[in-house]
């Protein structure tokens, strides 16, 4: 367990090593939430307060820039190179290594994404708080299980290196899933219904707005739902990387690295 | 020695096509996929626009025209300078220069080149449809969307180039100077018709995105001389302040005594 926790740590503080990149997440949070909130003012919020709508965006933000194709891309070079061979034959799982070293990336990141964001918002807002801002705490800790998800979706499609030439076209579409069926520039709630009941067995609705929408419509309700839903499709998702990488271990054993 | 030039610049062209291309089915999924990739931007939209109507003054129509001219714009850039946005900081931070330098040929050009992305075909592909798709193409229309094309493309590559340079100056650049990048990538797909004001002024003469993302839209719904002047103005002036900010860079080059191997 102390190995894993090693890697953790070395990741961990190797994300903390550049400051110039936590900066540019902020900036970027920052402009991409002022852009939207554009859209938002244009359009005329349409049932939604100002307030809430930002605060909405900015946690949405701060999910998807907590989170980048590091790792994903990190897997997939390996494998498609043959280094992977070189991590097989240690004493450690190269699958539980790349879950830890992801997760301690992720936890480097958010905290400095969550304070940075809150302040980034309520400058944002003129110093408004959403709806139900008590409620943000508890999104926050949601928060941390649906990064969890989206960085074992990234070993996921790394993995899939072992299938494909090129991954980095099955990251954008994931991605793609996050905007659309994740709402994450708009509650779903604004799509047509069809649209709303495809997203519903997605993982997508339950790690990116049902989490966001807690800081403007809190109840312990949604809470227990969304918290079930996103660790049954977090451990689908480890589940998955365990299969592949089994995939992994037989076909590098009988091709060889 | 244009001629030269663009001989260079086809023959580079020729090399990283060839290079991609030799993985073909592997080509045909990247242009695939980048496809049904920029599909979901603009379903996205059409969602949106068919919910919300117009966006100040601007329709479904206007929107899907928008994401097809960023699409082809991008899909040119990257099909063609695939080694500036990628590659460049790479290349300075790492010493890989030399290469590059050692060559008797133009050194950005080289540099830019030097890679081609097949997934940008795929983004030019779907570009093509969306904005025959728009309903907007017309013959009037026609020469400003080519026109926007390569003003376009120019800009991409200028703000590319521009990012990349800051290598010269500044250590993981490749990282930061990506999202700098994928940045301006996100204003040109927002809808243009949002930017008022200071806004819209910063976006068309200090960070040109709205040479893609409103510009050629205003100039299809309304084409005026001045509209034309800026086009054509601004993404010259953008790509010579980029190449000489890259020259001014390379002064400051220091060579990381790699053997490398053009590949």
């Amino acid at each position: 367990m102390h190995k894993y926790l090693a890697f953790f740590k070395t990741a961990y503080i190797t994300e903390l090593k550049n400051p110039y990149m936590i900066v540019m997440r902020l900036v970027m949070l920052t402009l991409l939430v002022f852009v939207t909130q554009q859209l938002w003012l244009v359009i005329g919020h349409k049932g939604f307060e100002p307030v809430n709508i930002v605060w909405y965006l900015v946690m949405n933000e701060m999910l998807f820039f907590s989170y980048d194709g590091k790792m994903q891309k990190k897997i997939h070079n390996d494998i498609r190179s043959g280094n992977v061979g070189y991590s097989l034959i240690r004493p450690f799982s190269y699958l539980s290594q790349c879950i830890t070293e992801s997760t301690g990336m992720f936890l480097a990141r958010i905290p400095f994404l969550m304070v940075g964001g809150g302040i980034i918002a309520y400058l944002l807002t003129g110093g408004g708080l959403p709806t139900t801002y008590w409620g943000i705490p508890v999104a926050l800790l949601l928060m941390l299980v649906s990064g969890i998800f989206f960085n074992t979706s990234q070993v996921v499609i790394g993995l899939l290196g072992l299938y494909m030439q090129n991954t980095h076209s099955v990251a954008m579409i994931f991605q793609k899933f996050m905007f659309l069926l994740g709402g994450l520039l708009f509650p779903i709630t604004v799509y047509p219904q069809w649209l709303q009941d495809i997203a519903a067995w997605t993982p997508f609705p339950w790690a990116v707005y049902e989490v966001s929408r807690l800081v403007y419509e809190f109840n312990w309700g949604i809470v227990f739902n969304t918290a079930a839903h996103l660790i049954m499709w977090t451990v689908a998702t480890f589940i998955l990387a365990y299969v592949i990488f089994k995939q992994l271990l037989k076909k590098v054993s009988v091709n060889g690295g | 020695m244009v001629g030269k030039f663009l001989k260079f610049f086809g023959q580079l062209l020729k090399t990283s096509i060839s290079n991609e291309y030799s993985l073909r089915l592997n080509f045909w999924i990247e242009v695939i996929f980048m496809a049904i990739n920029n599909s979901f931007w603009v379903v996205t939209w059409l969602i949106l626009f068919n919910k919300f109507g117009s966006v100040n003054g601007w329709g479904s129509e206007h929107i899907v025209l928008m994401m097809g001219i960023t699409m082809a714009t991008f899909g040119i850039y990257s099909f063609c300078f695939s080694g500036t946005a990628d590659w460049l900081a790479g290349y300075i931070d790492r010493g890989e220069l030399d290469t590059f330098i050692l060559q008797p040929k133009n050194i950005l050009l080289n540099v830019a080149a030097s890679k081609c992305s097949p997934s940008a075909f795929g983004d030019f592909l779907s570009g093509l449809l969306f904005i025959g798709f728009s309903g907007l193409l017309s013959l009037s229309s026609l020469p400003i969307i080519l026109l926007t094309l390569v003003a376009g493309c120019l800009v991409f590559l200028s703000m590319a180039i521009f990012v990349g340079t800051l290598a010269f100056w500044f250590k993981g650049v490749e990282g930061w100077g990506t999202q700098i990048f994928h940045l301006f990538l996100n204003l040109t797909m927002q809808p243009g018709s949002i930017y008022t004001g200071v806004v819209k002024t910063v976006l068309l003469f200090a960070v040109p995105a709205g040479i893609i993302a409103f510009l050629p839209i205003e100039l299809v719904m309304n084409p005026t001389a001045w509209g034309l002047v800026k086009m054509v103005a601004i993404p010259l002036v953008f790509f010579a302040a980029s190449v000489w900010f890259f020259y001014r860079g390379l002064r400051r080059y220091e060579s990381g005594n790699n053997f490398g191997i053009r590949g």
